[in-house]
């Protein structure tokens, strides 16, 4: 389904991301981990084109979409969510997921119309405050919103483009056990439903062995293995890079 | 031998705008001590720091350092009177060479621990870039750089977010030497940490928070031996258990 | 081109390539020190201070009434630029330094406040008249350098200009002050916990920074003329200088005064007719082909404040009842008057508060609802402006032409600059606006032929259907209060539509609005044709009924105007500029009759409304009606607003 060769995006001296050859099937969840600082985000920045690789291509469903625009990339049917939650912050949970939805709409850049006219869009719209347990929310200023309930309209952002793949960039970003186990369910409730793959960057090692079906692990920009969960916990270089050893 | 807090943090609670992220987080460091604070990501470990630091006001409870209640005061204030403060994002000074982020660190201290030329002779990798930008170093080589400036100011407590996050398993080991090396100075240090490995090492007490309260305090020796508790806070062991599914 | 004529006249003078060469380096001189105090204040705080050119100004009068008083240049040279660096760091603390969290647009306003205040004090003191001030003595006469024969003082101001710019770029490098606020530039949070209090440095910048344009005030007046239009031209050459540079970067502000002085300097010499473009035409070629600026970088350090709602101030909900009962009692306002001598002034006076509504609404739309801050709204003012003049005189006094002809262009044109500047956010924005602006103005000056100069030119009445003229106080009233009221409601549904949500999107974050995929500069763009279309009608409808068009109508003095109305009023409600535009004019007309000094009070209003009240006259309503008790309920917004903190309060 995703593809990239070569990868490779330099800051300066920095190789943020180096010669990164991944391919994504369309089953299940991948998640990408790696300490701080491996490269992950940037990964995503490349793939979704917020960023332009120094070096190599990336595959979309067969098709090259390296260094196209980020709002092209979301009409092929990729979207993302952001480390640090970007939302509309002076406007409701309501206006924020019915812009993001009404960008699917071709009257979206309709001028001599009221916005509340698209009914689709407004349907929509409702569907998913409800399917993001954000209903009841929905008059209130997203800068207003608690932490969690702003990670969870962050996710609807990204959602609400109605994507076929997903990229999640640690959706449970400072929540606590509870919250994030919570957060997590929802999340693959929604993929689920919706038919959508997801690729995952997440902290949290045991939550991500538990769900996912293959993980790619990034250290220094470069990846350091790939595996489903079982082969990813018996590799030795990711112990020792990433986990620890353990127990002592 | 009992020895005097030199920092008490006792019942604080902070917030950044919406909800509570601390709430009547206690802690304290003693004279010569390495405490160690452990927890999750988001568990409030940084807004702890952050804190103590006067960068956030506390919503209740009180910070006192050295005797003195340094609550109120703001963050500049608290430096001058001998916290430093390495950050987790590093936070050195980009368009500045080596040189000038050291000279930074005690642009307002003279009475640093050491001085420029003995900062640059115990890391001798930041010696020969000392003309470069700090851009331009790597991972470990900026977070070299992030404690060798603390250490140009007056230090009386060194607070360090993560230092070794995602460093190479060399440098992390260069890093914990580090560490270890102001801590044989006797500088009390009061060490953030995801890494469970590296409190271990160097600490002598440990703290865990969890979504922002305290839930376990004891020495280090106690939490090495605690599966149990290194399990249910922090995500390791060596089997993983199925409770995600909630 | 300016190079082979350069070497064509090597050929016939050695003494006029030098001359020319030490000339472009005099003015070069002149610039790089114009130029590197707004750097500074720039580069450091993310201040543009429209109040530069005024200290620069202030520095030449106070030389001059030193030299009066004491006989010496150089007790003048360095006693005027210490007391105008007092008044700096003065203006610093009691304002800007509470403010720079906000967003930069209301920066620029205290700055242009303060410009107001200082234009008319130096007024009030010096009178308008130009002075005189002599050569001092000791720099008189001319000495030679090899072939020529040129004047001491231009050598001096070569030589302490150099000195001036090497000291200040010594002070960044070397000393302790200058690494502290080059490392605060970078990151204040951490030079904070260095135990440094960053907030004293920001105010000592703002010192140096106008001390900097004291000093090249001083070093001017001597050979050139001192007088009240000396600060605007000196703050235009440091807008240009800068831009071109690279806005912050001190280097690229040295680099950029030596390619202008000489390029300058050429031209007035080989290409005399072209002289008033030099600023303007380098400035359009560096933003076309590097828009951050020579030594720029486009890297953008924290996130500038947004420009959304305070949620704790709520306008003033605006039903269409209301705005039934406003217009009704504005419709029949002409016939209640009965003295005629009043009621003409008070009338006239009123349809003239109408077209500044729809001017400052049409700079709400960009301003308020996309967060882009323009300030060369003048721009689309003076078209539509132009528009009717030229097409009365060279062909027909149809008003309902003339309009279409005015929105047309104004419209062209703005599409135009939202594409130039559509890559452009935050200040940059506001920069390329400006020089947009001030383009057209030079532009309006200098093609005397088909725009009359600096004079204008006046115009026929325009007649609207043939048989009414415009020009009359009343037909005029209904003809603006129409267009007020349509052009009130066709931009509130057009902010109501999709395309409107979009709009507000980009201004709460464009990267989020372009990650689910809209085309933010194309929505730029139109919104942009959409607001110079409206300030053309405001344009448009001036020249209707003064009969009489000038340059002054692009002047950048204009925009400055329109964001006071804007946030006057109260920015991003539609109706609040209106309201604001509106006062503004209805004031500035009435203080006029009784003070010489009106602009002075104007600031004065301007700084208070930013410190106290940055949502506007439209929250004042608001604070007013909950001060009186009315039942909150009543407005919808206020019950959104409860609903929001409960909720908060249960988690």
């Amino acid at each position: 389904m995703l593809e990239t060769k070569h990868l490779t995006k330099k800051f300066g001296e920095l190789q943020a991301v180096s010669d990164v050859n991944l391919s994504i099937s369309r089953d299940g969840i991948h998640s990408i981990i790696g300490p701080n600082g491996a490269g992950k985000s940037t990964l995503f920045h490349l793939l979704t084109g917020y960023l332009k690789p120094t070096e190599g291509e990336i595959r979309y469903n067969e098709e090259d979409i390296t260094g196209l625009a980020p709002r092209k990339i979301v009409r092929k049917g990729i979207s993302r969510s952001f480390q640090i939650a970007d939302l509309f912050e002076g406007l409701t949970v309501k206006e924020n997921l019915q812009i993001a939805t009404q960008a699917l709409d071709e009257k979206r850049n309709a001028i001599w119309m009221s916005s509340d006219a698209l009914t689709t869009t407004l349907e929509k719209t409702d569907q998913l405050m409800a399917d993001l347990e954000l209903s009841e929310l929905s008059d209130v200023r997203a800068d207003a919103l608690s932490h969690g309930d702003q990670r969870k309209l962050e996710m609807g952002l990204a959602l609400a483009v109605e994507p076929d793949l997903i990229l999640l960039d640690e959706p449970t970003a400072g929540m606590g056990k509870q919250e994030s186990v919570q957060m997590m369910n929802l999340i693959q409730r929604i993929v689920n439903d919706r038919d959508i793959k997801l690729i995952l960057i997440e902290h949290d090692i045991e939550m991500v062995m538990q769900i996912s079906d293959r993980i790619t692990v990034l250290n220094r920009g470069e990846i350091l293995a790939e595996g489903d969960p079982k082969e990813i916990q018996a590799n030795e270089r990711v112990q020792e890079a990433y986990i620890g050893t353990e127990g002592e | 031998m009992e020895r005097d807090p030199i920092l008490s943090v006792d019942r604080i609670s902070s917030s950044y705008g919406s909800g509570l992220v601390l709430e009547d987080v206690s802690l304290s460091v003693k004279e010569g001590e390495v405490v160690g604070l452990l927890g999750r990501n988001g568990a409030g470990k940084t807004t702890t720091l952050r804190s103590i630091t006067g960068v956030i006001k506390p919503l209740a409870g009180t910070i006192e350092f050295d005797g003195r209640d340094i609550t109120d005061l703001p963050d500049y204030e608290i430096s001058n009177l001998g916290i430093s403060y390495v950050v987790e994002e590093r936070a050195v000074f980009p368009d500045l060479t080596v040189e000038e982020n050291l000279r930074m660190g005690g642009i307002k201290q003279s009475d640093g621990i050491m001085t420029i030329e003995e900062i640059l002779e115990w890391m001798p990798r930041l010696e020969e870039r000392k003309s470069l930008k700090a851009s331009k170093l790597s991972g470990g080589e900026q977070q070299m750089l992030a404690i060798g400036r603390a250490l140009r100011s007056k230090t009386e407590l060194l607070l360090l977010d993560e230092p070794t996050e995602g460093l190479a398993p060399q440098i992390v080991q260069d890093v914990i030497e580090t560490i270890r090396r102001i801590r044989d100075q006797d500088i009390p240090i009061l060490l953030v940490e995801q890494n469970l490995n590296t409190v271990l090492e160097v600490a002598d007490r440990v703290y865990i928070l969890e979504q922002g309260r305290n839930v376990y305090e004891g020495s280090v020796t106690d939490l090495r031996n605690d599966d149990a508790t290194q399990q249910e806070f922090l995500g390791v062991g060596t089997e993983l258990t199925d409770k995600i599914t909630d | 081109m300016i190079h082979h004529i350069s070497l064509a006249a090597f050929d016939v003078s050695t003494t006029q390539l030098v001359f020319l060469l030490l000339n472009g380096l005099a003015l070069s001189m002149l610039y790089i020190l114009i130029a590197s105090g707004f750097a500074v204040i720039f580069g450091i705080t993310d201040v543009l201070n429209f109040a530069h050119g005024i200290f620069y100004m202030l520095g030449a009068y106070l030389a001059f009434t030193v030299v009066d008083a004491t006989g010496s240049f150089f007790v003048a040279l360095i006693l005027g630029p210490l007391v105008v660096a007092g008044l700096g760091i003065a203006v610093e603390r009691l304002t800007l330094h509470h403010i720079y969290d906000r967003s930069p647009l209301y920066h620029v306003l205290i700055t242009f406040g303060v410009l107001l205040i200082v234009t008319d004090v130096v007024e009030l003191i010096w009178g308008t008249g130009t002075k005189f001030f002599p050569t001092p003595e000791l720099l008189g006469g001319a000495i030679a350098i090899g072939p020529v024969i040129y004047p001491r003082y231009r050598i001096f101001t070569i030589g302490a200009g150099a000195l001036i710019a090497f000291l200040t770029w010594a002070l960044f490098r070397y000393s302790d002050f200058g690494l502290i606020v080059r490392a605060g530039a970078q990151d204040k949070q951490t030079v904070r916990l260095m135990g440094v209090n960053i907030g004293r440095y920001y105010t000592l910048i703002f010192g140096l920074g106008t001390f900097l344009a004291a000093i090249a005030g001083a070093l001017a007046a001597p050979f050139l003329s001192v007088n009240p239009e000396m600060g605007n031209e000196a703050l235009i050459i440091a807008f240009v200088v800068v831009a071109i540079g690279g806005l912050g970067s001190f280097g690229g502000s040295i680099v950029a005064g030596v390619i202008v002085g000489f390029v300058q300097t050429f031209t007035n010499t080989f290409a005399s007719e072209l002289s008033g473009f030099v600023l303007y035409g380098l400035l359009f070629g560096v933003l076309v082909l590097k828009p951050e600026g020579i030594l720029g970088t486009y890297e953008i350090r924290e996130q500038a404040a947004k420009l959304s709602y305070d949620e704790t101030i709520k306008p003033v909900n605006l039903t269409d009842r209301r705005v039934m009962a406003v217009v009704g009692l504005l419709l029949i306002i002409p016939f209640v008057s009965r003295l005629p001598s009043v009621s003409q002034y008070g009338v006239g006076l009123i349809a003239l508060m109408f077209v500044w509504g729809i001017f400052a609404l049409s700079l709400d739309t960009v301003i308020g609802y996309t967060g882009l801050i323009s300030f060369g709204h003048a721009a689309f003012y003076g078209i539509g402006s132009y528009a009717v003049a030229l097409l009365t005189v060279n062909f027909t006094n149809s008003f309902v032409i003339a309009l279409a002809v005015a929105i047309l262009f104004a419209a062209a044109v703005a599409w135009l600059v939202g594409a130039i500047s559509a890559r452009l956010s935050g200040l940059y924005f506001a920069v390329v606006t400006f020089a947009v602006g001030q383009m057209l103005y030079q532009l309006a000056l200098s093609w005397s032929s088909f725009t009359g100069g600096s004079n204008g030119f006046a115009i026929d009445h325009v007649m609207l259907f043939g048989i009414i003229d415009l020009s009359e106080t009343f037909a005029f009233y209904y003809i603006s209060l129409l267009l007020l009221v349509s052009l009130y409601y066709v931009t509130k549904r057009i902010m109501d539509s999709p395309f409107g949500l979009q709009l507000q999107a980009i201004r709460e974050s464009e990267r989020r609005a372009k990650f689910v995929g809209y085309d933010t500069n194309k929505a730029k763009r139109r919104i942009f044709a959409i607001s110079g279309a409206i300030g053309g009608v405001a344009g448009a409808l001036v020249t209707t009924r003064q009969t009489f068009t000038s340059p002054d109508s692009l002047y950048w003095i204009v925009s400055g105007d329109a964001l006071f109305a804007v946030i006057l009023g109260g920015v991003g409600t539609l109706f609040g500029p209106i309201i604001g535009g509106a006062v503004l004019i209805g004031l500035d007309q009435l203080l006029t009759i009784y003070f010489d000094q009106w602009r002075m009070i104007l600031g004065f209003v301007l700084i208070v409304i930013v410190l106290f009240a940055p949502r506007g006259l439209v929250s004042f309503y608001y604070i007013l009606e909950d001060a009186l008790g009315n039942d909150r309920d009543a407005d919808p917004t206020a019950s959104a607003g409860s609903d929001a903190d409960s909720i908060n309060g249960d988690k």
